[in-house]
């Protein structure tokens, strides 16, 4: 048997290290101590996680090569028709921008400033699958801090977990251990949309039987809690039924944001609390 | 074959398992085939703990699980006591599943990579409250599945490296 003959030099080294496995996990699930270790492996891990996403950059390549004259210029026509489309939203933002800013002054709030960007890259993604993580080509060098919020081109993405001086990992909105303070655009209740682990599914499951909610509303980030800047779109409600105990409605939200197929992201270089909601 | 071309052998196989460890499916691909992906690393240890005991040590062994804790974003030293203890139950019993069937040494893998998974589950439900996966069983399977198609390899290893 294992221990039959008195423990051997081994076991006694298993027992060691498990127990620093131990006291590791416990330091590392409860506190940011270990975090220079974590950001030094994750630099000499960058080479492991660009040489598994070779392949898609290799395609992308290809195809970029190879894609016909004809194709490239149906592109350039659309993007240029977008294009047109967007700047005229942008004008007309500039000028309700600058009216509603008049009235938060004359009401004596704040006004609202712009947020700086980043445009990243999604580099590599958590092998775990009820892990919900990115990682994205910047880090500490280009600005990127802990807490800053992430977009795509159709909503809010996640929030950024770790940064390493070249990388940072970001946590998605339905990863089960977050949470996001929402509201509703039609009539502005209020909600937490917690991840479920699930990639098109998070859940709203804190509000009253009564509460106005229905399929179809439009949700928003409330901007409460401070790290997510108010009116950046999270989803739309797909189904409202009453929780197991009938004490509370739970409200199923599809992420606007195209939380699996999504390559660039844009980070929020605002750090977390300096802009009151 | 010499000691040092077995160190880059090992080295080389683990950092390629992470390599596969790492790489994701398509956008496109189903997401039922997420949950089938095999313990990769786990696979390259196990195998070389069989093949060439001398050359894995168990500290060696429980630094590199840092790099997958770092990968997989879990605590860190999870992923390191689940090598070593692996490591450990291999080297331990190495002669006895030397003189077993492919299959049941298959077997006896299977449940190590399920104790693996097991474990990897609880610490992340416990410490990240993450859900637990609804398919605890696939990666075993797929896993088990490898180590049967490899096993011929680590047999005529195992010829070549009959250690002490």
């Amino acid at each position: 048997m294992l221990f039959a003959r008195g423990r051997s030099h081994r076991a006694n080294l298993l027992l060691g290290l498990s127990l620093i496995s131990l006291i590791f996990i416990v330091l590392d699930s409860s506190s940011r101590l270990l975090q220079p270790v974590r950001s030094v492996i994750d630099v000499l891990m960058a080479p492991i996680i660009l040489l598994a996403q070779s392949p898609y950059m290799a395609a992308d390549g290809i195809g970029r090569a190879i894609v016909s004259r004809t194709a490239m210029l149906n592109q350039i026509d659309q993007l240029t028709q977008r294009n047109l489309k967007l700047s005229q939203l942008t004008q007309q933002m500039e000028a309700l921008r600058t009216e509603n800013n008049q009235m938060r002054t004359l009401l004596g709030s704040k006004p609202r400033t712009t947020d700086p960007v980043l445009i990243a890259e999604i580099v590599g993604v958590t092998p775990i699958s009820t892990v919900h993580q990115v990682v994205i080509d910047k880090g500490a060098a280009d600005g990127v801090k802990i807490g800053h919020a992430v977009l795509d081109s159709e909503g809010l993405f996640g929030q950024v977990l770790e940064v390493s001086q070249f990388s940072a990992r970001v946590l998605m909105i339905t990863d089960a251990r977050h949470g996001l303070p929402v509201e509703a655009v039609r009539n502005g209740l209020r909600g937490i949309a917690n991840g479920t682990g699930q990639i098109d599914r998070l859940q709203i499951n804190s509000l009253p039987l009564t509460a106005d909610i229905r399929a179809g509303d439009k949700i928003v980030a409330s901007g409460l809690g401070r790290v997510f800047p108010y009116g950046y779109p999270v989803g739309e409600v797909q189904s409202v039924r009453p929780g197991p105990s009938y004490n509370f409605t739970l409200v199923d939200v599809r992420p606007s944001a195209q939380l699996d197929r999504a390559r660039h992201i844009l980070v929020i270089l605002k750090d977390v609390g300096e802009e009151q909601p | 074959m010499r000691p040092w071309s077995d160190g880059v052998a090992v080295a080389l196989t683990l950092l390629a398992s992470l390599v596969l460890h790492t790489a994701h499916l398509p956008a496109s691909a189903p997401e039922w085939m997420g949950w089938l992906r095999p313990h990769w690393v786990l696979l390259a240890i196990l195998f070389w703990a069989l093949a060439a005991p001398r050359l894995l040590s168990l500290p060696l062994v429980w630094l590199f699980g840092f790099t997958v804790d770092v990968l997989n974003s879990d605590p860190l030293g999870l992923n390191g006591a689940i090598f070593a203890l692996a490591t450990f139950v291999i080297t331990r019993f190495r002669h006895q599943l030397r003189t077993y069937s492919p299959l049941l040494q298959a077997a006896a893998a299977a449940v190590l990579f399920f104790a693996a998974e097991l474990v990897g589950q609880l610490v992340r439900n416990v410490t990240m409250d993450q859900p637990y996966s609804p398919t605890l069983w696939a990666p075993t399977l797929t896993s088990t599945l490898i180590w049967l198609f490899s096993n011929l390899l680590i047999r005529r290893k195992q010829n070549q490296h009959l250690a002490p």
